[in-house]
């Protein structure tokens, strides 16, 4: 339990810091950042809306862009829900608008993780996430932009630690090995962001075609 | 200007609710065998793998050999927040040398 916070701190701290970092030195106004950190809580909307920031916010191109973005989301709840089925409608009332890349990954690699647990982790990663963002806002001035730069490695070295411990079979080598390649063409093509539910339906698609041959295999 | 930021934000902030809290509220389970979970394992498997590519910021040497000095870590001790700290030591090393 205890890593799990301290996987969140060294996650989200760092990449507040360098979102708040970056807001700042496009000049967006403090209390939008905050507002964005407050309400929308999503890194990567956030970091849409700072890109629109810059070419001049077109406010329908904004939303549909953001609903993209989300739709993996859409898949984390029913994830969490099929590992804890005892969880109420209050209670993921009350996580949802908490639910982020991190807080699934971390609530579905413990499933030991019980209700309060995840409130209480959800509600850290929340506030940690505000605070890096007006830290970054802040820090700006006095950091170097190299040290900031090297801040934002913390997303990914946390998602590496996360996927790692994950692939215990071959199927699930195949499936990052599609997801990876396919979102790393994505990268390399220059496709914008939205791009993501591309790799991780593909990978999904091929996890499950393997997981119904063995079915089918062992039947 | 400012009203026309502040709509946005607020449509942003509810779209962000809606399409994490529907899937969740209203997902019926759709099997409990192992069937279900392993796919669901596989789901996490792909999302981490892509999100692992896209949070990398920019990919020259030094995130490279960042990420590579993570990755034992992860190996021998299974700690997320080790990992992070690796790589992040390691790229402020290549900064300030």
């Amino acid at each position: 339990m205890h890593s799990s916070y301290v996987a969140i701190t060294t996650g989200y701290l760092p990449s507040g810091i360098a979102f708040g970092a970056l807001a700042s030195s496009l000049h967006v106004p403090y209390y939008f950042t905050a507002a964005l950190s407050i309400f929308v809580y999503s890194g990567a909307v956030q970091s849409a809306f700072l890109g629109y920031w810059t070419i001049g916010i077109d406010p329908l191109s904004m939303v549909f862009t953001a609903f993209l973005l989300n739709l993996r989301h859409t898949f984390y709840g029913p994830h969490i829900e099929h590992q804890r089925p005892s969880l109420g409608f209050s209670d993921i009332l009350s996580l949802s608008p908490l639910l982020t890349d991190e807080t699934y990954a971390i609530s579905v690699s413990r499933p030991e993780l019980g209700k309060r647990g995840m409130q209480s982790l959800y509600i850290y990663a929340y506030l940690i996430w505000i605070g890096g963002t007006v830290v970054g806002n802040i820090l700006l001035k006095s950091v170097p932009p190299d040290v900031i730069g090297a801040l934002a490695l913390a997303l990914p070295a946390l998602f590496l630690g996360l996927l790692v411990p994950r692939i215990e079979h071959s199927e699930g080598l195949i499936v990052a090995v599609v997801s990876g390649i396919i979102a790393v063409a994505g990268r390399f093509l220059g496709l914008s962001d939205i791009f993501i539910i591309v790799p991780i339906l593909s990978g999904l698609l091929v996890g499950v075609l393997l997981v119904k041959k063995r079915s089918a295999k062992n039947d | 200007m400012i009203e026309t930021l502040v709509l946005i934000i607020m449509a942003l902030a509810l779209l962000s609710f809606l399409q994490r809290f529907i899937p969740w509220a209203f997902y019926s389970r759709i099997g409990n065998g192992k069937e279900v979970e392993k796919i669901f394992d596989m789901l996490a498997i792909s999302a981490f793998t892509a999100l692992f590519v896209y949070n990398i910021q920019k990919l020259d040497i030094e995130t490279l050999v960042s990420l590579a000095a993570a990755f034992p870590v992860i190996l021998k001790t299974r700690n997320m927040g080790l990992t992070v700290m690796a790589a992040m030591v390691v790229s402020l090393v290549y900064i300030f040398l």
